[in-house]
């Protein structure tokens, strides 16, 4: 063995927070990094520079964070409170709470509503311009069958991951019902769902070391496609460690996706050719979360512990920005199977 | 009486007989008699008298009462008459006259009633109306000399007067409030609040408003003062609007986003009293569009950035083009800095750089001809260079792969450097007769073109010069070669004369250097083959490892290529030998797939592939294990039960172990609990003790 050189695990950003990292997203305009921790803090960096341009502090851990515009954003806090962080001034407005922690934040570019996923088992509705004041931010309020675990956005479709397997498919113009209703094609605890670039279906993960590939139409055709892949195991003397896929990121271009795992490894995948298109060297700790800038030249990975142990001494929570390859998320096209002649 | 008078008298002369008066005693007593009886009836006619007098005098007094009472409620003294009628009997007169006044008296008084009353009404009304400064706490005084009706209908006719007054300004006090609670919910005020502000009153209930005067200023005032607040805003709001609408359509905004502000810029143009709608002037709504405009200013400002930079981009490939200096080039570049420094306005810099494209484009109209003949030449001189490396290799008749492409090329060279003291000649003829004609320079990126070909005429003299000195040489060489070969008679290989500096590359592809003396533009240097075939080793590596880790469906594509290269062919290695050791740099999860299989099949990871070498792999497993695996583990037998069993993911069956050593991490057992958590809400539990209550009376854990 020669002696190994340190992995390229990409820049890792100054002053990370404190504690665990809940979730991090990249802007769609530039290449500013929210990060959200249970530290309490919610920062922006310019993953570029590497400079933190900015840091709120809340009362309790923040769970899930996305962006507004650039300079501002929502938060979803353990204090049951949704926010509104704007960066410039440094001024949180609390748009409303919840009856118990608020784990999911997404926003609607399209209908310019914040949605909300608690544990207490319902979704909520803000308008984010409506003055301060739950009754008049707050726009609706819809029962879920078990607390909320995991929410993805794309375009129109909302989908949201509970407790107990549940899968609910919403058209967010339309959210007093759901459209679909759906058990998760997985045995085990739903860890993150996504929805595909391409609006035809999402990837959800399991804490069973475990992705399934879902499709939103009903058809036999359609639901034909649907599969599902085990992936973060590692297998030691003919003995299996299952590790739970935490993150789930789809390239923006190329529609492949990264998953990050508590084994500390980040994967892509080509989903629609079923091919593993890469694997990252292993970070310290758990992949908490994961976001492509963008163009899809970045990735932030958030190498943090996920607790999935319990509380117990571990690696330092960092944020790593890698640079990333074509050929390590382009497709690659289908090899043609030599023509028997 | 007289009787009584003389039956007296009689007792009298009988007791003054009886008694023996004298005659003048009786006489004497008899005038004192009469005396007394004469004072007495005097005295009786006096207060008769007197007693007549008074009376006469109380008529008098009554009539006057009664003459006052009755002018002063303006009635005729109807009694008068009675007066004259009536003779004598005084006392019928006065208690006549008694009634009577008894009776004005009450009308008076009920009179009276009536005015105060009315004036009660009038002084409370203008009260209302006035404020209270004239307010007088004692009551009202009622003018007691004019009672008339006449006096009461004027008052009555005030107190309309004043009435309609109140009414009317009780109107005009609604309909102002009316308009003012419009304006406080078009300007986001609060309405009670203001209305309070003003009086106390307006903001209350609908009954009780103060009107007076005070007040009514007051909301005149205040109107006043909102409504020019209110046209100061809407003049904002439409400012900002109009600039919003711009905005708009200058980017294209989509619809949706327009959705939020539509009602901004619906009413531009609408006047004053058009806007009604709550909030729309409030100056949060006013300060959201503001917001959403310098948001839209901001990605104006970036897109015209972007759109100058590209114009610049586009303005300098054009000038590299058609070999162009644009003298002004540092004024681009000084709009670019000033636009981003904000001192010139982008749309002025697009502008300038618009009207420069143009200029360029027309000076291109005008430079094509000559350029092109400038091309052709610098194509020649490029063969021309080209064609003296290539005389000198003495290795170029080797034949070789390609070798008849170089031929065939040299040839083409050889009749192009022919046409080229001509081509030159014309292009210099052709330069100058433009220089005249458009009085200055031709400038070829930045150098003036005839100097340019004077110099390379002069090179290509002085060229001519050395090949005639060494043909000369050349021809003495071989003259002295000959006599040699008359001396020793022997001939030395020409070959140990020469270098042979870049005769392989010359003869190895036809790509050879192609930078021309002239300072040509610099062309891409070609893809050495060498980092081709490097690629192509690297993928056949990558395609080397494929994982055995229950990850059926994928295989490993571009792997990290230096780093991970060597580690993963040593493994591969290792692998062969038989044992499942792992790399300690990346991929751990290798299980015994016997790679001979996969590296012979090196592409082929699809799924159908995997099936065969999943029999290979399970032939392997059940030969290393001897033992059969029906006895998955929990979590790798999943695949088969999933509704997702329809993937065609070839499931792995996992490895047969006791499941009492299985590694599986404690937390990925949900099952036995009938609650399941996350990682997420342990940690919350952990951290925030009221979480911990929350999730222990929702679900009812203890």
């Amino acid at each position: 063995m020669t002696a190994a050189a340190p992995p390229n695990l990409g820049r890792e950003l100054f002053s990370p927070p404190s504690d665990g990292i809940s979730n991090l997203r990249f802007s769609n305009h530039s290449d500013l990094l929210l990060v959200s921790s249970w530290d309490k803090s919610a920062r922006l960096y310019d993953a570029s520079t590497n400079v933190l341009k900015g840091e709120l502090i809340h009362k309790a851990p923040v769970l899930d964070c996305c962006f507004h515009d650039d300079s501002s954003g929502f938060s979803a806090c353990a204090d049951n409170k949704v926010r509104r962080l704007v960066f410039n001034n440094n001024r949180e407005d609390v748009l409303g709470s919840h009856d118990a922690p608020v784990r999911c934040v997404e926003y609607s570019y399209a209908t310019g509503q914040v949605i909300t996923g608690s544990w207490d088992k319902t979704l909520k509705c803000w308008d984010p311009r409506g003055a301060s004041g739950q009754e008049r931010s707050l726009v609706g309020t819809y029962a879920q069958p078990e607390r909320v675990y995991s929410m993805s956005l794309s375009g129109n479709r909302l989908v949201v991951a509970t407790a107990g397997r549940h899968v609910n498919i919403y058209d967010i113009r339309n959210m007093s019902q759901p459209e679909q209703r759906r058990e998760s094609s997985l045995k085990y605890q739903t860890r993150c769902v996504r929805c595909y670039p391409n609006g035809l279906g999402y990837a959800l993960s399991s804490v069973e070391g475990r992705v399934a590939m879902e499709f939103f139409d009903l058809s036999e055709a359609g639901q034909s496609k649907k599969y599902a892949f085990k992936c973060h195991r590692k297998s030691e003397s003919g003995k299996d460690i299952v590790y739970p896929v935490n993150a789930i990121a789809f390239h923006p271009i190329y529609g492949t996706f990264a998953t990050g795992g508590c084994d500390g490894y980040v994967n892509v995948w080509d989903g629609n050719n079923k091919k593993r298109l890469y694997q990252y060297s292993k970070y310290p700790t758990s992949i908490a979360a994961l976001s492509f800038s963008r163009d899809g030249k970045l990735l932030a990975v958030a190498s943090s512990y996920t607790y999935e142990e319990g509380q117990k001494s571990h690696e330092p929570d960092a944020i790593f920005v890698r640079n990333v390859n074509e050929i390590e998320v382009k497709p690659k096209p289908k090899v043609v199977p030599n023509p028997a002649t | 009486m007289e009787t009584t008078c003389g039956c007296l008298l009689n007792e009298l002369q009988i007791i003054w007989d009886d008694i023996g008066e004298s005659d003048e005693e009786k006489d004497r007593h008899l005038l004192e008699l009469e005396k007394e009886c004469l004072e007495v009836y005097r005295r009786k006619v006096d207060q008769a008298n007197r007693n007549r007098a008074q009376l006469r005098k109380a008529i008098a007094d009554a009539e006057a009462e009664l003459a006052i009472i009755c002018t002063s409620l303006g009635e005729r003294p109807s009694h008068i008459r009675q007066a004259e009628k009536s003779d004598g009997k005084l006392k019928a007169e006065i208690s006549a006259i008694l009634l009577q006044i008894e009776e004005m008296r009450r009308r008076k008084s009920d009179r009276r009633n009536d005015f105060i009353k009315i004036l009660e009404a009038v002084l409370r009304i203008k009260n209302e109306l006035y404020g209270s400064e004239i307010y007088i706490p004692g009551g009202v005084v009622v003018d007691e000399s004019d009672l008339s009706l006449r006096r009461l209908e004027e008052l009555q006719g005030e107190l309309l007067v004043l009435e309609n007054e109140k009414a009317e300004r009780f109107n005009k006090v609604l309909d102002n409030l009316n308009y003012l609670s419009s304006c406080c919910s078009v300007l986001g005020l609060d309405y009670n609040q203001t209305a309070t502000d003003i009086h106390p009153s307006l903001g209350e209930s609908e009954q009780s408003k103060n009107i007076n005067n005070d007040t009514m200023e007051k909301l005149a005032n205040a109107i006043q003062r909102l409504w020019m607040l209110k046209i100061h805003r809407m003049q904002q709001l439409q400012d900002v609007a109009t600039s919003l609408l711009e905005l708009w359509n200058l980017m294209d905004t989509p619809a949706e986003e327009q959705q939020m502000f539509q009602k901004a810029t619906c009413n531009i143009a609408a006047s004053e009293n058009e806007i009604t709608e709550p909030n729309l002037l409030s100056t949060d709504f006013i300060n959201s569009v503001k917001s959403e405009v310098s948001r839209l200013e901001e990605l104006k400002i970036c897109k015209m950035k972007e759109l100058v930079l590209k114009k610049k981009g586009e303005l300098d490939d054009l000038c590299r083009e058609i070999h162009f200096m644009p003298e002004c080039a540092g004024s681009v570049d000084l709009t670019l800095e000033s636009i981003e420094s904000g001192f010139v306005e982008a749309s002025t810099a697009l502008a300038q750089i618009e009207l420069r494209i143009s200029e360029v484009k027309e000076e291109a109209l005008r430079r094509k001809e000559i350029l092109q003949k400038v091309e052709k030449w610098m194509t020649a001189c490029e063969e021309e260079s080209w064609l003296d490396e290539y005389n000198r290799d003495d290795n170029r008749y080797n034949t070789g792969r390609g070798a008849h492409l170089t031929l065939k090329r040299a040839e083409k060279a050889r009749a192009l450097v022919n046409k080229l003291p001509a081509m030159v000649d014309a292009l210099v003829s052709k330069t100058s007769a433009w220089e005249n004609e458009h009085g200055v320079h031709f400038m070829y990126d930045g150098v003036r073109l005839l100097p340019m070909i004077d110099s390379y005429k002069v090179l290509r003299q002085e060229k001519e010069q050395e090949q005639k000195r060494q043909r000369e040489q050349k021809r003495l060489q071989g003259q002295k070669l000959t006599e040699q070969e008359a001396l020793y008679g022997s001939k030395p290989s020409p070959m140990k004369n020469q270098v042979v500096k870049k005769g392989s590359k010359l003869s190895c592809g036809g790509a050879g250097d192609k930078s021309s003396s002239l300072g040509g533009p610099p062309l891409p240097t070609p893809k050495t083959p060498s980092a081709k075939s490097n690629l192509t080793r690297d993928v056949k590596r990558s395609e080397l490892d494929i994982t055995g880790d229950g990850l059926a469906a994928f295989s490993s594509g571009g792997r990290g290529l230096d780093s991970d290269g060597c580690p993963t062919k040593q493994h591969s290695l290792n692998l062969q030998n038989g044992g499942g050791m792992e790399s300690p740099l990346t991929r751990k999860p290798f299980s015994p797939i016997p790679l001979t299989e996969s590296s012979k099949s090196n592409i082929t990871n699809m799924l159908e592939d995997m099936n065969t070498k999943q029999d290979v792999y399970q032939k392997f497993i059940t030969g290393n294990n001897a033992k059969p695996f029906s006895t998955p583990t929990k979590q790798t037998s999943t695949t088969l039960e999933n509704g997702a069993s329809s993937i065609p993911v070839p499931s792995t069956p996992s490895i047969s172990m006791p499941t009492g050593t299985t590694p599986v991490h404690p937390y990925v057992m949900p099952v036995e609990k009938d609650i399941e958590y996350s990682f997420e809400e342990r940690r919350a539990a952990f951290l925030l003790p009221t979480w911990m209550d929350f999730m222990q009376v929702s679900t009812g854990l203890p």
